[in-house]
């Protein structure tokens, strides 16, 4: 009885849906007529203020009209939060770029415009983009915002330190059992490393392994059903396994803790302190550089998995959100902005100066005809990894709508059993539960 | 002083950009803040939903919170004592008779002029688990490198010893202004009467310094309660779990990071009572009226 | 009563050794601070400084640290010289005249010292929002302004002014705030000096309100700039970061050591009964 309900509902909204969109395209026509100021916030660090700032610039030339006032404004947390209150004082920046993990919040946040809402205007072509990209933005069948800078976790390792191990450096670790062969080569190796692997203490990488098991993090199809989440389900057998081998590396001296945050990893990965380490794919550029300042050379590896795990990677980094409350010419301008960044020819410019993925198939295919992959082997690794992985709602990711609560809550949980104050077990309950409270309690308010 | 101006309307007047102030930054946040404890708020405020006791509730039987308490409660204790002890002894040695002391004091007390987020910056470069300065040295040393801010119990001790070193040129300047009002006479009464200096230290510096003493003893605990955020914030950001999350830090998360807007003014009203208690002590034991921020 | 000769080298060492240990954090952040990139990532990390420059330009090119000196700088000035205002007035209003309400008001800028920043901080956002002020300057002024510390500070330093010199200004006719201002002003240099050096340094170290209050990055001050420098250098380059924050440190201390004597003479005052 309830099935059936659903699905006429469902029905229903899929043929509105598209009636709507058409309707709207055929009523307004909105041009910009004369100068438009617009703000752009985002959370890209170091080298990559300029490369932003680049694009944006041949974004102006081409459109002369348009003024745009680049920021970097911190962390995406922080970039984040101002946005917030920049919201509440009632001036948000045009567009902002935020993480993967506030997606949900922010279609609950009342501030943004889905771009679905804004290419009546000017149509935006969805098919030429990467469908885990695509997938990962796109809830309910609706696009609220504009895939920009997308990555993978990847596996690094110092090609030199394998062959002194006696290990081939051709031959990165694809298992979790290899991770820990290799570790204690490594080890018992005169190398002069604290441990031989690392990465930093971040949620981000436990969420990854469970895609890679294609294992659901939370309840209601990883919160892609069309209802909330309300259960945890990361403390279940799979975040167990997760955890069990992740610490217990921690434990045998086979994983160097480095705390939180994204500089320790890569600075322990630099100086010759580990000899493996995961990170994101965009960092192929900076930690190739930071190699080859001591003459190392490097290669790159798949996540290792759990022996038959079936599922891959899911894309993390950022995408461009719009807020609602602007004159519709500054709203358009917003859109070209967003269209041009994650256009061929800036994520093409974004892809070589980073490493993050180009969100576009005919990017991807201007690369290739370059011979770009060719010279740069290790970006070819990242793309093929993430093309390997099969579409489910476990392998999309999971939409929370407390995402950056309940990380904090498995950060503790995974620090509480390093310091063996807890089991994997009793840290990952605890956590769930907590996760559980914070979802109860944001569901009633966005209800 | 019995002389007084007569003007009816000019103290008014002389006091009113004083009380605006007052009132719209001060005592009426305080009170919203107050009112929105009874609150649970939309992560962007679109929404209020009364909710009685709900935050507090909540509050009291957050495993984490009650942590957070605790862990405020030790690294207080720490900072308190030691930068108390370490700044005597300094005072002690400024204070005596000898050539350069004015240029001995400069060198001691501008740690006063360090911010939270500085000594949080210095103290990362030299413990930081990865490329820390400072790991070579112990390893070469003890043989072994702790895991400075990776563990819970050593991340406390480290930003103990950064908070305590960021306010050590507030308390030697103090426990100085106080060594030079202890009557010299009653030390060299004492001096003749053959009191030897650990003597004269112990029966007379010490008790006369007392309202000094507590005076900063009340100082360095609102420090350590309140101050202290910006080297948290840069040195551990609350972690390796919760072990250097003090109650300012928590209260910054929820409010700011998790949104909980009336859970956070729950938090406050906790801060508040500490603060009324502390200054309830303070006023009763030494009657003083000065603050220092 | 001079003290023996061995006693005094003992005491100067003494001394020496506890100026060393309080100032090794910096020294070795002024050693970083000049190292090549290549230096800071060696292992045993290099002891001695090198002439590696640069990286006090790349930190004050990779945050902005120019513009954020400017902005820590006007707010510190500004609201040390509005705090010394209105604190001078209110200070000289409760102590030179009689009024109704005298003490009821009394109480409640004594209240104040119960409400520091976090205990409000939840609603004062809100207030700072309402009036359109986050990411302004008068956000991070405004608030600031009045406080309890200023006004009980000036009170007794102003109770310790004789009465003669009050009886006599009344005698000769004299108006309340041209006495103000002639008389009691000049008789308290030592107190505002103190209030300068006690403000300027809270205000300019201040941190979790900027935090807060501020999201662009023309309005960002110093002390967020070092938060920033740790995660713009995304491989903690020691040498970058210690160069921006060793550029921090400067204002305040040049403000501490130039108002030294009188900041100390302004608190060895206050601590009289």
């Amino acid at each position: 009885m309830k099935r059936s309900v659903l699905i006429v509902i469902l029905s229903c909204v899929l043929i509105l849906l598209p009636m709507y969109t058409f309707a709207g395209g055929a009523q307004e026509k909105v041009k910009i007529t004369g100068p438009v100021t617009i703000q752009f916030w985002h959370a890209m660090g170091g080298a990559r203020i300029q490369l932003i700032q680049g694009i944006v610039d041949s974004f102006m030339k081409e459109n002369p009209n348009i003024k745009v006032k680049v920021q970097y404004t911190g962390s995406y947390n922080d970039t984040l939060n101002k946005t917030k209150a920049a919201a509440k004082a009632g001036n948000p920046p045009h567009v902002f770029q935020l993480y993967d993990v506030g997606t949900l919040g922010m279609v609950y946040s009342g501030i943004i415009v889905p771009i679905d809402d804004l290419s009546k205007w000017e149509s935006i072509n969805w098919d030429d983009f990467f469908s885990p990209v695509r997938n990962y933005y796109t809830i309910s069948g609706k696009h609220y915002s504009m895939p920009f800078n997308s990555s993978t976790p990847l596996l690094y390792y110092n090609k030199n330190f394998f062959t002194k191990a006696g290990l081939n450096p051709e031959k990165p670790p694809k298992t979790f059992k290899d991770v820990i062969e290799y570790s204690k080569k490594l080890k018992a190796s005169d190398l002069g490393l604290k441990a031989p692997i690392t990465w930093n203490l971040h949620s981000w990488y436990f969420e990854q392994f469970h895609c890679i098991m294609d294992a659901p993090f939370v309840n209601n199809d990883n919160g892609r059903s069309g209802k909330l989440p309300t259960k945890a389900l990361f403390n279940q057998e799979p975040g167990q396994k997760i955890l069990e081998w992740w610490t217990g590396m921690e434990k045998d001296g086979l994983f160097l803790d480095v705390g939180p945050g994204w500089a320790n990893h890569r600075a322990a990965f630099g100086s010759g302190e580990v000899a493996m380490v995961m990170s994101s794919t965009s960092d192929v550029n900076q930690l190739t550089k930071l190699l080859g300042e001591k003459n190392w050379k490097m290669g790159t590896g798949y996540v290792p998995r759990p022996e038959g795990a079936k599922g891959g990677v899911t894309i993390g980094g950022g995408s461009l959100w719009i807020t609602k409350d602007h004159p519709k010419q500054e709203l358009l301008a917003a859109f070209k902005l967003v269209k041009y960044i994650s256009g061929d020819e800036s994520q093409i410019k974004w892809h070589k100066g980073t490493g993050y993925f180009p969100v576009r198939k005919t990017a991807m295919e201007k690369l290739q005809k370059e011979g770009w992959f060719e010279e740069n082997p290790n970006f070819l690794t990242a793309f093929k990894q993430l093309q390997e992985t099969p579409y489910t709602v476990n392998t999309a990711g999971a939409l929370i709508g407390t995402f950056p609560e309940v990380r904090s809550y498995i950060q503790t949980a995974i620090q509480k059993v390093y310091s063996g104050e807890m089991t994997v077990k009793q840290a990952l309950d605890e956590a769930a539960a907590k996760a559980d409270e914070s979802f109860k309690e944001w569901n009633e308010l966005v209800k | 002083m019995e002389s007084y101006f007569k003007n009816k309307w000019l103290p008014y007047l002389l006091l009113l950009p004083t009380f605006i102030i007052l009132i719209v930054f001060l005592f009426y946040p305080a009170f919203e803040t107050f009112r929105l404890s009874f609150y649970k708020v939309h992560p962007f405020g679109i929404k209020k939903i009364f909710a009685g006791l709900y935050n507090f509730k909540k509050l009291f039987r957050s495993s984490d919170y009650i942590y957070s308490f605790k862990i405020s409660f030790i690294f207080s204790i720490f900072v308190v004592i030691g930068g108390l002890f370490i700044s005597l002894l300094i005072a002690l040695l400024l204070n005596q008779d000898l050539k350069g002391q004015r240029i001995y004091r400069s060198f001691l007390i501008w740690p006063y002029a360090l911010s939270p987020a500085i000594s949080g910056a210095i103290f990362r470069f030299l413990f930081n688990p990865a490329n820390g300065y400072l790991n070579y040295f112990f390893k070469a040393i003890f043989g072994f490198e702790p895991a400075w801010l990776t563990n819970g119990s050593l991340a406390l001790v480290i930003i103990t010893i950064a908070a305590t070193w960021k306010n050590l040129g507030y308390n030697i300047i103090f426990y100085l202004a106080g060594l030079q009002n202890v009557q010299k006479e009653a030390l060299d009464a004492a001096a003749i009467d053959g009191a030897g200096p650990v003597k004269r230290f112990v029966f007379i510096t010490f008790p006369l310094l007392s309202p000094t003493t507590f005076f900063l003893l009340i100082m360095n605990l609102i420090y350590s309660y309140f101050s202290s955020f910006g080297l948290i914030d840069v040195l551990t950001e609350g972690g390796p779990a919760n072990a250097t999350n003090i109650l300012i830090y928590q209260l910054y998360r929820d409010f700011f990071i998790n949104s909980k807007t009336g859970y956070a003014a729950a938090e406050s009203l906790v801060l508040f009572s500490l603060v009324v208690l502390l200054t309830l002590v303070q006023f009763k034991t030494t009657g003083r009226k000065v603050h220092y921020q | 009563m001079r003290k023996k000769l061995v006693t005094r080298i003992i005491l100067h060492f003494l001394i020496i050794l506890s100026i060393l240990i309080v100032s090794l954090p910096v020294i070795l952040s002024l050693i970083i601070s000049t190292q090549t990139p290549a230096e800071v990532y060696s292992s045993p990390p290099k002891l001695t400084p090198s002439g590696n420059f640069s990286n006090y330009v790349d930190a004050w090119k990779s945050v902005n640290l120019g513009r954020m000196m400017l902005n820590s700088t006007f707010i510190a000035v500004m609201v040390t010289t509005g705090k010394i205002i209105l604190s001078v007035l209110a200070a000289f209003a409760f102590t030179h005249f009689e009024f109704k309400g005298k003490n009821l008001l009394f109480f409640l800028v004594l209240v104040t010292l119960l409400l520091p920043i976090p205990v409000r901080i939840v609603a004062l956002f809100e207030v700072v929002r309402s009036f359109h002020w986050i990411d302004t300057f008068w956000g991070l002024i405004f608030p600031f302004l009045a406080s309890a510390t200023g006004t009980f500070l000036f009170i007794q330093r102003f109770k310790m002014i004789p009465v003669e010199l009050l009886d006599a200004a009344k005698l000769d006719g004299c108006s309340p705030l041209y006495y103000l201002w002639k008389i009691v002003i000049p008789l308290s240099g030592n107190t505002i000096g103190a209030l300068v050096v006690i403000e300027f340094i809270y205000i300019w170290n201040q941190y979790l309100w900027p935090l807060m209050a501020t999201n662009s990055k023309e309005m960002r001050v110093v002390q967020i700039g070092i938060k920033m420098l740790t995660q713009t250098e995304t491989m903690n380059n020691w040498g970058i970061i210690m160069a921006g924050v060793m550029i921090c440190m400067v204002p305040p201390l040049i403000v501490f050591f130039i108002m030294q004597e009188s900041f100390m003479k302004g608190f060895a005052l206050a601590s009289e009964k």
